[in-house]
């Protein structure tokens, strides 16, 4: 048995303000969106704020009560922050900095600080990993989670089913269950599909329920991506 | 080469015994040696339904259990040669179905010569329902045209394609067939119900048959008759057609449009 170091990719929540209510919000708007997907999933609490006086007890209760595990804090944290963490037990993690510091060596700028990483969520680089690609329908009950990569469905998918990708999303035939493009945070993510008559599509976590779906899209071969933030609904022509 | 052939559906309800019923004795008629197993332990209907409850001493589990041997559990079915049914147990829960017992049971049910055998599984997605269609070569989804149960069955078909041995196996995957029960031509008609179409839409699963809704078949539960030998019935036909599909025989679709009666035919009832 040999101690080994091996890289994860985890999702990430970012907290700004000691008002925790709003971590509350998005744990449980992750958690109704793919239930199964999210239980016991590790997530990473992304401190944004090193004078905050944060209540890291609290975090790990509200990751907990949302079905999450909390696998560790990170962030530019304070000294008092790192004692409070240390006496919680809960574990503090470092980004990796391979890049960060292979550039300190070449241009020999030993003591500059890193400047602080805006906190991203899509971690990956969808081009590294092959598209996954399902032949065939996908049931009710049914859960397909394209890693880090985009998924294409060559079939229906059902009601009560549910495709996850972290990139983008192809079904070739009728979307009846739920699609889940750019899980990992990626806002750039779409959901192509021949037939739109969904449970739920998200983008990115933001969602539209069939109830709040426009009527002329509907049976209709439509693309599904953000703009501003918002969902946007487009005729496949 | 023996067939194992699970009746399933996921909801209650909607039929599967009645169609064991129905299948089990249509095979046996054809002069295959079958044998219908009830896999609804602690709800025991079959034996009901075939008439022969009066005959049942020992069961399923009693055999798993190494209470008694194969022979003294099943029943001869007394109109139909060749079909025996293997009852479940009325006093105990589903957990006492394990996979080694039932692959037992199986094997030994193949090596007694026995052509087909049909699992009879229970509602649900539970224990009982997944050892039914653990070791299935077959299956027959069950569905009445009506969305709940539309849903339940592609719950269950998907079930079948990653939870039997044949999917665990990698083997070719178990080979499902509709079998869409309780059709009401007149409401389909009316749009009040799913048509074969919208159901073929949804689920995607090449059709066995279309059992009409009909009196015949509650007639036949009560009298513990299976409403495949009430060969004038529109149901009776309806089954029959199924297994003749089932064994490979091309059949038309009957019973599935509504004609609307004219003067002349409700005058005299044709």
């Amino acid at each position: 048995m040999t101690l080994k170091s091996l890289n994860f990719s985890l999702l990430v929540v970012a907290v700004e303000t000691e008002d925790l209510s709003q971590l509350a919000d998005e744990l449980n708007k992750r958690r109704i969106m793919a239930p199964d997907f999210f239980q016991y999933a590790p997530v990473v609490v992304h401190v944004e704020n090193d004078t905050a006086n944060l209540d890291f007890l609290r975090i790990r209760e509200i990751v907990t009560e949302n079905g999450f595990i909390l696998a560790g804090v990170s962030g530019e944290l304070s000294d008092s922050q790192k004692e409070a963490l240390h006496a919680d037990k809960i574990a503090i993690l470092r980004r990796s900095k391979r890049q960060a510091s292979k550039e300190v060596v070449v241009e020999d700028k030993p003591a500059e600080v890193v400047p602080e990483e805006v906190a991203e969520t899509a971690t990956f680089i969808a081009n590294e990993v092959k598209t996954k690609i399902v032949t065939g329908r996908v049931r009710s009950g049914q859960q397909i989670y394209a890693k880090e990569c985009d998924l294409v469905i060559n079939g229906d998918v059902s009601a009560g089913a549910e495709i996850i990708a972290d990139g983008n999303i192809h079904i070739y035939g009728t979307l009846r269950g739920r699609a889940i493009a750019g899980a990992m945070g990626d806002q750039t993510a779409s959901v192509f599909c021949r037939v739109l008559a969904p449970e739920l599509v998200s983008i990115a976590g933001v969602f539209k329920l069939s109830e709040g779906l426009p009527h002329e899209h509907l049976g209709k071969s439509c693309i599904v991506s953000l703009r501003n933030g918002q969902p946007v609904i487009e005729t496949l022509n | 080469m023996a067939k194992v052939i699970v009746v399933t559906s996921g909801k209650g309800g909607v039929g599967k015994t009645t169609s064991s019923a129905a299948i089990g004795t249509g095979l046996a008629l054809s002069g295959a040696k079958t044998v219908v197993i009830d896999f609804d332990i602690g709800l025991r209907n079959l034996d009901l339904i075939m008439g022969c409850e009066r005959r049942v001493v020992y069961d399923l589990i009693n055999v798993i259990n190494g209470e008694a041997n194969l022979q003294q559990a099943l029943v001869k079915d007394k109109r139909t040669p060749g079909l025996f049914i293997l009852p479940a147990s009325q006093t105990r829960n589903k957990d006492a179905l394990t996979k080694e017992g039932v692959e037992k049971v199986i094997t030994d049910l193949k090596a007694d010569g026995f052509e087909y055998i049909i699992c009879d599984s229970p509602a649900g997605i539970e224990q009982g329902a997944m050892m039914a269609l653990y070791f299935a070569d077959e299956a027959i989804v069950t569905t009445n045209p009506e969305v709940s149960s539309v849903r339940d069955s592609d719950r269950i078909t998907g079930m079948l394609s990653s939870k039997s041995l044949r999917s665990e196996q990698q083997l070719s995957p178990v080979k499902v067939h509709l079998l869409i029960t309780r059709y009401c031509p007149e409401r389909v008609q009316r749009e009040e119900m799913l048509s074969i179409e919208d159901i073929d839409d949804l689920l995607g699963i090449d059709l066995v048959g279309v059992i009409p809704e009909s009196q015949e078949v509650l007639n036949a539960s009560n009298m513990g008759e299976p409403v495949i030998l009430n060969t004038d019935s529109d149901a009776g036909k309806a089954y029959q057609d199924a297994v003749d599909r089932l064994m490979g025989i091309e059949r038309e679709l009957r019973f599935v449009k509504f004609e609307k009666k004219g003067f002349l035919s409700r005058l005299f009832g044709a």
